[in-house]
């Protein structure tokens, strides 16, 4: 539609498009940003799990739960982020999570009669 | 597998001019930030913008993106709830009688699987979205494979652990 010509909002104007995420292009951004936010909550449940045996371990986790909870604001910035800024911050979840998971592993380890005993 | 929608499967070049006409449509009905939104990814969409990459990629349909985003972060609350379930194996359960070493045999392969399963979501998410930028097939994921076989496997071993530690 050239700019300048009023908007057509009734109903049937156009017909029902093949893909239903057609009608409403931005519930894919808003999923993604759901998907961001639960990331982020379950960085924080991961923490206080932690937090129970291992105090400095889960602090560590639930320090980094506002970080993930900032890239879920960032993914919805207008306009979009370009395809590197995207691949720094999943890297940057990636790295995230596996670090949570290497915490968790030293101190399965080190705590609980594990192999590995501290001189 | 976790993660709503699949990815775009062959579907990403079908039909552009209709799907951009039935997005234009429906942004237009948006009064919300997603009518933002929706305005700055017409335009990239009109223009497609050129990835970093080789010369003859770009970028593809925001949504395709959007998708691949999603596979990743559910991936990665797998890899979470995987390093919860180990740790809660360690910390929680009471010690096996006689397998003095049960639980962290059952729950670090857990903690390690979810370190895996984070980077290799990250090296799929990558693959994923060169294929799209090229107009390739989507690559099948080996997450579900790595998942089957590891869970099986901690599986079996919770199975010879509760074995071992009623007969000894």
């Amino acid at each position: 539609m050239p700019p300048g010509q009023p908007e057509d909002c009734s109903p049937d104007a156009t017909a029902l498009p093949e893909d239903p995420e057609d009608l409403s292009p931005g519930t894919a951004a808003e999923r993604t940003r759901l998907a961001w936010e639960r990331t982020a909550i379950t960085f924080g449940v991961v923490g206080l799990v932690m937090l129970r045996d291992e105090p400095v371990a889960g602090l560590i986790v639930l320090a980094v739960t506002p970080l993930i909870w900032a890239l879920a604001r960032y993914v919805s910035a207008v306009p979009p982020p370009g395809a590197q800024a995207r691949a720094r911050r999943l890297l940057l979840v990636a790295v995230a999570v596996t670090g949570v998971a290497v915490v968790a592993a030293v101190a399965a380890l080190l705590g609980h009669g594990g192999p590995v005993r501290l001189p | 597998m976790p993660g709503g929608r699949s990815g775009p499967g062959g579907k990403s070049t079908a039909r552009p001019a209709k799907r951009a006409a039935g997005r234009a449509a429906a942004g237009r009905r948006c009064h919300h930030w997603c009518a933002r939104q929706t305005a700055a990814w017409g335009r990239s969409h009109e223009q497609p913008r050129r990835a970093p990459g080789e010369p003859g990629e770009k970028e593809p349909d925001i949504r395709f993106t959007l998708a691949n985003e999603r596979t990743f972060l559910a991936w990665n609350r797998t890899a979470l709830a995987l390093v919860v379930a180990g740790l809660g194996i360690v910390q929680l359960l009471p010690p096996f009688p006689r397998v003095p070493w049960g639980r962290h045999v059952l729950g670090i392969p857990l903690i390690a699987l979810g370190a895996i399963v984070s980077v290799t979501a990250y090296l799929e998410w990558r693959r994923t979205q060169t294929a799209m930028r090229r107009s390739e097939p989507v690559p099948q994921s080996v997450l579900p494979r790595i998942l089957v076989g590891t869970i099986t496997g901690v599986a079996a071993l919770s199975a010879v652990v509760l074995l071992v530690s009623a007969v000894r």
